[in-house]
């Protein structure tokens, strides 16, 4: 064994040494695991409909809640989990790394924005992780030798089920406990198992099932039909001529387009999304880009990849399908989260080689996303962030003076692809005024909105604005120092849950896709004056957010 | 005669501030780590009530807003969030005979002290009632705007 890993008796020592004072805190004279699991309204998410899990053929379909004392968990559950849990041991090499690695220095503890929005210590990561590895140390005899003495092993029952899907659904796979951890153990891929084992005996969330079925069925995660789609996306054209005069021409499923474009639902049926939707289409007109919209490959979104990885996969592969029936030379990609977790991470390996595509090429710049290479996805911010390089936008700034922006980095962007500037280099050229937050609290260190990775049910609200209180009060800041009113970000879940939290905690501050604010400072050619943004507020002298 | 338990009170703030806020993480039966931003907040808007508990003020509201937002989002059902109130009156007479002045709160004090921390209650119970309906109203305001094209669509 290599010299420089440190001994059992060392890693014990320091662990004494530097266990954080939130891992030593007394909670009554009772061990972290004693403390009582409770569901009660606003901590839960509503369970997979009956019908929605037979849609998808998921095992387990009834009627239960949270709160029941008897969870119907299907005979021989325990042997389901075991079974599901070696063979996944077995399959992901980095899930068994995070659970042996843990030297549980604490590092992580107090960097979760569930346990600083919550202060529950079963939400600081280590402990998040302890849940299954205190099993998996119980059931697996040599992890059990090994480690015995170093801390608690526990037997699965029904209780540890229950705790198991209260804290798996009060982490939302964002990664920031990973940024911290001197072994790199990504607490985000350890709920992502566990979420998957719970799946598998019918312990489930309808808030994420629901629209993984709908986008099984129909492409997308309300279940829009394509003629409905279609009808959307002309009224926001009209919408468009309403306001600017212009014109623009999206063409759906048409085949031989250079570029095929996809961006998650939200921005084509849901406020505030179809503003930035707007900013994309005023943006593709003017540089008369040839691209087209699909009606099957009509979501980014991917909540299989809440589900289970073949969940992820399935749902993925429609936008590789979909590229090689249209023919087109690659794929551009709207502002999305996790959508571009799973392209940049997971797409190339899981539904690739896409050898059919091209590496991207702009067409207007003439730039190689070498980047891309290997997905031929490219995301907008980098390629407007391209054309506002090479000047191919005309723009006035001054059309967002209303508009007093700060910049939330969305966690899959940030942390799950590294893009960091190219946001921030748009949003400073289609605007005035722009404040960061706290430098802890951005970047690679950003906070979650709260309601990532499938957990913005209404009914989870309460668990959604404790989990969000972080990331509000970075806000707060800026809206109290520099008259912030605008929370501007590139990831649709974010578009959908943080005005709720704003409204919540810091009133008045409204959210703004970055491709929205696009849409406003775009001079179009033979444009009519414009007064209003596309919000139809008046441009100028707004000074202020909602409320 | 109110000002005789304000003044213990603005004497012995940090001790009595400090007792509150312990007492109100025992609310959270072991789940609230004191050094959390939440307590830290918690302990803020705690803060904000004491300073201006003796008579009403917009700084009261401000204070009384802070506190239940946190409040109306806990684990915990509306009758345990007020009961934070009811330890004031156990706490300020106890820390006011320990005071530097040595001084007991008489009987009238305490009267007019019962009488106000039942107002304070009443009024803390508004504030978290109105954030409670201010999170039914987000649910529907999301639920809304995740419909917008559709609505707009049947509307038209
Ligand atoms: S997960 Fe990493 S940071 Fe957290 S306690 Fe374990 S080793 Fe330390
Ligand atoms: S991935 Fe995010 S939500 Fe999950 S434990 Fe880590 S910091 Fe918390």
């Amino acid at each position: 064994m290599s010299k420089y890993v440190p001994k059992l008796s060392e890693l014990k020592q320091e662990f004494e040494k530097k266990k954080p004072a939130l891992l030593k805190e007394d909670y009554s004279g009772k061990e972290w695991w004693d403390l009582p699991v409770e569901f009660r309204d606003g901590n839960w998410c509503f369970p997979g409909k009956t019908e929605v899990l037979e849609d998808l053929g998921f095992p387990n379909p009834r009627k239960w809640a949270a709160t029941d004392a008897d969870w119907q968990l299907p005979d021989g559950w325990e042997k389901t989990i075991r079974d599901g849990l070696k063979s996944r041991l077995k399959r992901f090499r980095s899930f068994k790394l995070f659970l042996d690695t843990c030297v549980r220095c604490g590092a992580c503890a107090d960097k979760c924005h569930f346990f600083l929005g919550t202060g529950d210590p079963k939400n600081m990561p280590v402990l998040r992780a302890e849940l299954i590895r205190s099993v998996y140390r119980n059931d697996f005899p040599l992890a059990e030798k090994i480690l015995k003495g170093f801390s608690g092993s526990r037997k699965l029952t029904a209780e540890v089920i229950k705790e198991w899907h209260l804290y798996f659904n009060q982490c939302t796979e964002c990664r920031r406990c990973s940024v911290f951890c001197p072994m790199g153990i990504d607490t985000a891929e350890i709920t992502m198992m566990a979420r998957e084992l719970l799946n598998l005996i019918g312990v489930n969330n309808n808030w994420i099932l629901a629209p993984v079925s709908n986008c099984n069925r129909t492409g997308n995660h309300l279940g829009i039909e394509p003629h409905t789609f279609v009808q959307n996306i002309e009224s926001l054209v009209e919408d468009i001529e309403d306001l600017t005069g212009i014109k623009v021409n999206p063409t759906f499923n048409r085949k031989g387009a250079e570029i095929l474009f996809i961006t998650p639902s939200g921005d084509v049926f849901g406020d505030p999304g179809v503003y930035t939707m707007m900013g994309y289409l005023l943006l593709f007109h003017h540089i008369g880009l040839d691209y087209t919209i699909s009606t099957y490959a009509s979501e980014g979104g991917n909540f299989g990849m809440f589900t289970s990885n073949e969940m992820m996969k399935k749902l993925n592969a429609k936008m590789y399908h979909e590229a090689k029936r249209l023919g087109v030379k690659w794929i551009l990609g709207g502002e999305c989260g996790h959508m571009w977790r799973v392209v940049h991470q997971y797409m190339d390996t899981m539904n690739g080689p896409a050898d059919f595509l091209e590496e991207p090429v702009s067409p207007i710049t003439g730039t190689r996303f070498s980047n891309a290479a290997a997905t031929k996805m490219v995301h907008i911010a980098e390629f407007t962030a391209d054309l506002i390089h090479h000047k191919k936008l005309k723009l006035d700034p001054k059309r967002n003076d209303h508009l007093l922006t700060t910049f939330h980095d969305s966690c899959n962007v940030a942390r799950g692809m590294g893009m960091f500037e190219e946001p921030r280099y748009v949003l400073r050229s289609v605007c005035n005024s722009f404040h960061e937050m706290a430098e802890n609290t951005i970047r690679e260190q950003t906070f979650c909105c709260g309601s990532g990775s499938g957990l913005n049910a209404e009914e989870f609200m309460d668990i959604r604005m404790r989990g969000g209180f972080p990331r509000a009060s970075a806000v707060r800041q800026v809206q109290e120092t520099h008259k912030v009113n605008t929370l501007v970000t590139i990831c649709a879940i974010d578009r959908a849950s943080l005005p709720t939290l704003m409204k919540y905690w810091n009133p008045g501050v409204s959210v703004y896709g970055l491709h929205e604010l696009v849409g406003n400072a775009l001079v179009m050619k033979g444009e009519k004056k414009r007064t209003e943004d596309l919000r139809e507020s008046p441009m100028t002298g707004l000074g202020e957010g909602e409320e | 005669m109110t000002i005789e338990w304000g003044r213990a009170v603005q004497e012995n703030k940090k001790n009595i501030l400090d007792a509150w806020m312990s007492r109100s993480l025992l609310l959270f039966s072991g789940k609230m780590a004191a050094a959390s931003p939440v307590a830290e907040a918690l302990h803020q808007a705690l803060g904000m009530v004491l300073d201006n508990c003796e008579k009403n003020s917009e700084l009261l509201t401000d204070g009384l807003v802070q506190l239940s937002r946190i409040l109306a989002v806990q684990d915990m059902p509306p009758s345990q969030a007020m009961s934070l109130f009811f330890e004031l009156k156990k706490i300020i007479p106890e820390l006011s005979l320990k005071g530097s002045q040595k001084q007991s709160l008489k009987q009238l004090d305490m009267d007019a002290l019962q009488s106000r921390l039942e107002e304070l209650t009443l009024q803390a119970f508004d504030s978290y009632m109105m954030q409670r309906e201010k999170i039914c109203q987000l649910k529907l305001d999301e639920s809304k705007r995740m419909l917008f094209m559709q609505l707009r669509r049947a509307e038209a």
